[in-house]
């Protein structure tokens, strides 16, 4: 299955009876699916981590601590 | 043995990554939340396991992948259809407007086959080789690599029907109607 997986083309049926206008290997829309994928990821990471995450790791060492 | 105040700054260091690659598995802000709640859990239990010098974005994002993918084998038994769903959501026309904006965007990220997404966020976002996304997921270079150009023209498919819809004989119709519809007033 996954040999079929990857000798297999991409299906069109997303596009149905539309033809294809440019191939989808053009370089300026794949740079700019490159832009946007980084700006998705950026725009969470970018984000201030949240207090639970720190508080966590307190916790974590402090049960560390006692365990031992 | 203890885990070292350097492995745990590395630890913080690491969550808004973490953070961000949580996210774009699951597409869930609270959910991608969770999952890395229990990477951390997991690694600082598991922290010996780390071979100092690799890397531990990569190390952690295994963790992180390895929890989501149990727990969507939980939730698969709970929901038959979702290959259904799913596949009614790709029929729907992916934007109303004429470029393809960020929420498009994101829809049709969504909507990659999980192996495919995953493949083009490790490469394509966080920055790791093909190599380490490989080691992430647990399979060939080669099948990441496949996965990665699948996802590519998958999405380059759907930002050129947005961009043809510009064009389109739905759009034509659509002003000659409107037109029309101005004549006659």
């Amino acid at each position: 299955m996954a040999k079929n997986d990857e000798e297999r083309q991409p299906k069109t049926e997303m596009t149905g009876s539309v033809k294809p206008a440019r191939k989808t290997s053009d370089p300026t829309v794949q740079a700019a699916i490159g832009r946007k994928l980084r700006a998705l990821y950026d725009e969470v990471a970018n984000e201030p981590v949240p207090d639970r995450f720190s508080e966590l790791l307190k916790k974590l060492a402090e049960q560390e601590n006692q365990g031992r | 043995m203890k885990v070292s105040d350097a492995f745990r700054d590395q630890l913080i260091a690491a969550i808004p990554s973490l953070r961000a690659f949580a996210v774009s598995l699951c597409g869930n802000a609270t959910r991608a939340d969770d999952l890395v709640q229990e990477t951390l859990v997991k690694a600082w239990a598991n922290h010996a396991s780390f071979e100092p010098g690799t890397n531990l974005r990569a190390w952690l994002y295994t963790i992180l992948r390895n929890e989501f993918y149990s727990q969507m084998r939980k939730k698969a038994r709970e929901i038959e259809d979702s290959d259904g769903a799913l596949a009614a959501r790709l029929a729907v026309h992916p934007g109303q407007q004429g470029h393809m904006d960020m929420v498009d965007f994101r829809k049709a990220l969504s909507q990659l086959p999980d192996d495919q997404r995953e493949a083009l966020v490790l490469v394509g976002a966080t920055g790791l080789s093909y190599e380490e996304a490989a080691e992430v997921c647990g399979c060939a270079v080669g099948t990441i690599k496949s996965r990665v150009s699948r996802a590519r023209s998958r999405l380059a498919e759907v930002m050129q029907l947005d961009s043809a819809e510009d064009f389109g004989p739905d759009q034509a119709t659509g002003t000659i109607l409107a037109q029309a519809g101005g004549n006659r007033t």
